[in-house]
């Protein structure tokens, strides 16, 4: 059983992705922004991190910036979720840490493989 | 005469082929230099937070310093060069100009210093000042030149202005399609995910009628995104419209709370109408998507059930030291009251840091799903663009809005309100492209 980290403000979204990898092999945890995220990740060790970009309080990059930087969630694959589209972004999420870029709006089985292959053996997108 | 239009002409190739205002102001000092002999030129330019000119690039001699905009150098040099501000003069040998730092230390020696003003039609820029060590006075076709090139100084400045403005503008709206279509992709990422998901997989009913609500409500607030999109957008560009007619304020607060009665609601509202208040000459649709968004958002930002209280005077209704915003002096003292309607909610507040730009398009309040999400499950959440239009409606009846809060204990929104808007109001005038925020 893996676990995944879902981390977005927005509820909606956070139910989807749940939804996206409801299986017998997947157990998930939700956070609302990336102070809550950086907390959950620490105390509880998830095998990856869906990071939405744009929250409240801390976004998904410096969130992603952090938890790499602290030893004990280093090695923990980050996938960041963004709705931003433009060039900068995905140069800001490679700066942060982050193993792979998903851009919103995205497909659910586009979303599963990608998560799948980080699971099951940390392929970077 | 020809050898003056000459080195005129060259002042002004110097200084139109400037990009930037630190090339500007050397490129203005170094031509107060090949038009007339001087050991000291400087430039003062007006602040726009005080209308004081600073100092913002001074020529010693052999070195040229530009200051940046925090590092004017003493306010003694200014006053110097300031005495002599009002028309072109020669001043006496000045005693201020020997306090000035040891990193200025040529300028100290100047005995005789000319200031010559540079004025855009009745607005004050700012100050050319020469200076020379010997007490030789400056004659007046060297006092001709001066203005002549401080003219050119006041053109290229202008130049400068307007397309710092331009770029900034374009910056603005870069940055405003990027987290408008940030905000467009979120709702479409469920619309997309959601439905694929009922297309491709073999759910319970009741995961299905959660889902489909799911689209329902993302599709609902897609459409409200837009349209609030097309709104400040059309605000923007000042093709709306007032229309004006007589408004009674405590009608208008009734009318709006009305819209709540239906969710039980009403009883919540108490409603606090001070004699005087004067009927007001506005546009009573506008007003009331004004209020209805500040009283949705007192709704939705609080828990259920909780008082808000709405008030209504023939006066401000803001505290002395709360920020008016959209008035040029932003403080109570310039504040249009012919009336005013105050929102207060005893809701989760704004921090301190987060009151500044909650008036920002998309700005969402950071705990509102913290607090009770289920009270708002049903309340279709905005756009994050409702206070900017609000408070943009508002600006153009002639107001201004402002808020107070207490993180932990509540909000309160209001507005002022003049007696007549002015008369741009009605003719369709855009607004300043200044006050986007």
């Amino acid at each position: 059983m893996k676990t995944v980290l879902i981390v977005d403000d927005e509820p909606t979204i956070r139910t989807l992705v749940n939804a996206i990898l409801d299986g017998p092999d997947v157990r998930t945890i939700e956070a609302a922004d990336g102070i809550e995220a950086i907390d959950i990740a620490r105390r509880q060790q998830p095998d990856l991190v869906l990071l939405d970009v744009v929250m409240p309080r801390m976004d998904g990059l410096t969130a992603c910036q952090r938890m790499k930087s602290d030893r004990s969630m280093a090695r923990t694959p980050v996938l960041l979720l963004t709705a931003l589209a433009q060039e900068p972004e995905q140069e800001r999420a490679r700066l942060a840490g982050a193993d792979g870029v998903v851009q919103k709006p995205f497909s659910p089985a586009t979303l599963r493989a990608t998560v799948d292959s980080f699971l099951n053996g940390g392929t970077k997108t | 005469m020809a050898a003056r239009t000459q080195a005129l002409y060259r002042s002004a190739v110097q200084v139109f082929a400037a990009c930037t205002p630190e090339d500007l102001h050397k490129a203005i000092l170094s031509a107060v230099g090949s038009l007339v002999r001087v050991d000291l030129a400087a430039l003062f330019l007006v602040r726009d937070e005080d209308g004081r000119p600073v100092c913002r690039a001074l020529h010693t001699g052999r070195s040229t310093v530009v200051f940046g905009a925090t590092e004017a150098p003493t306010a003694a040099f200014a006053d110097a060069a300031l005495a002599t501000s009002a028309r072109p003069a020669v001043a006496a040998p000045d005693t201020p100009l020997r306090r000035l730092p040891p990193s200025l230390n040529g300028a100290r020696f100047a005995t005789t210093l000319l200031s010559v003003p540079i004025r855009s039609g009745k607005e004050d820029m700012g100050l050319l000042v020469a200076g020379r060590r010997m007490a030789i006075p400056f004659s007046p076709d060297q006092v001709d030149l001066l203005r002549g090139l401080a003219d050119q100084a006041c053109l290229a400045l202008e130049k400068l202005r307007a397309m710092e403005a331009a770029a900034e503008q374009g910056r603005r709206a870069q940055e405003f399609v990027s987290v408008a279509s940030h905000e467009l992709r979120t709702p479409l990422t469920a619309l997309q995910g959601f439905s694929e998901l009922l297309l491709s997989r073999e759910v319970s009913r009741d995961v299905q009628k959660s889902w489909l609500s799911l689209i329902n409500q993302e599709s609902v607030r897609l459409g409200s995104l837009i349209a609030e999109l097309l709104d400040l957008t059309r605000l923007e560009s000042g093709r709306a419209r007032l229309s004006l007619g007589p408004v009674n304020l405590g009608d208008l607060v009734e009318r709006v709370l009305s819209l709540w009665a239906g969710n039980g609601q009403r009883a919540r509202f108490s409603v606090h109408v001070q004699p005087g208040v004067p009927r007001l000459k506005a546009d009573v649709c506008k007003l009331t998507q004004v209020l209805g968004n500040l009283v949705g958002n007192a709704v939705n930002y609080s828990s259920p059930g909780s008082p808000i209280r709405i008030d209504v005077a023939p006066c401000c209704l803001a505290r002395p030291s709360t920020k008016h915003l959209g008035l040029p002096a932003a403080d109570g003292a310039s504040c249009p009251a012919g009336a005013s309607i105050a929102v207060r909610d005893r809701g989760i507040g704004i921090s301190r840091q987060d009151q500044a730009r909650v008036f920002q398009p998309f700005y969402r309040a950071a705990s509102r799903e913290r607090e009770g999400s289920a009270a708002c499950a049903d309340t279709p959440t905005g756009a994050g663009l409702g206070l900017t239009i609000a408070r943009r409606l508002v600006e153009w009846h002639g107001g201004s809005m402002w808020v107070e809060s207490c993180p932990g204990k509540g909000s309160t929104f209001g507005f002022c309100l003049p007696a007549h808007p002015p008369r741009r109001s009605t003719c369709g005038t855009p607004l300043d492209p200044g006050r986007t925020a």
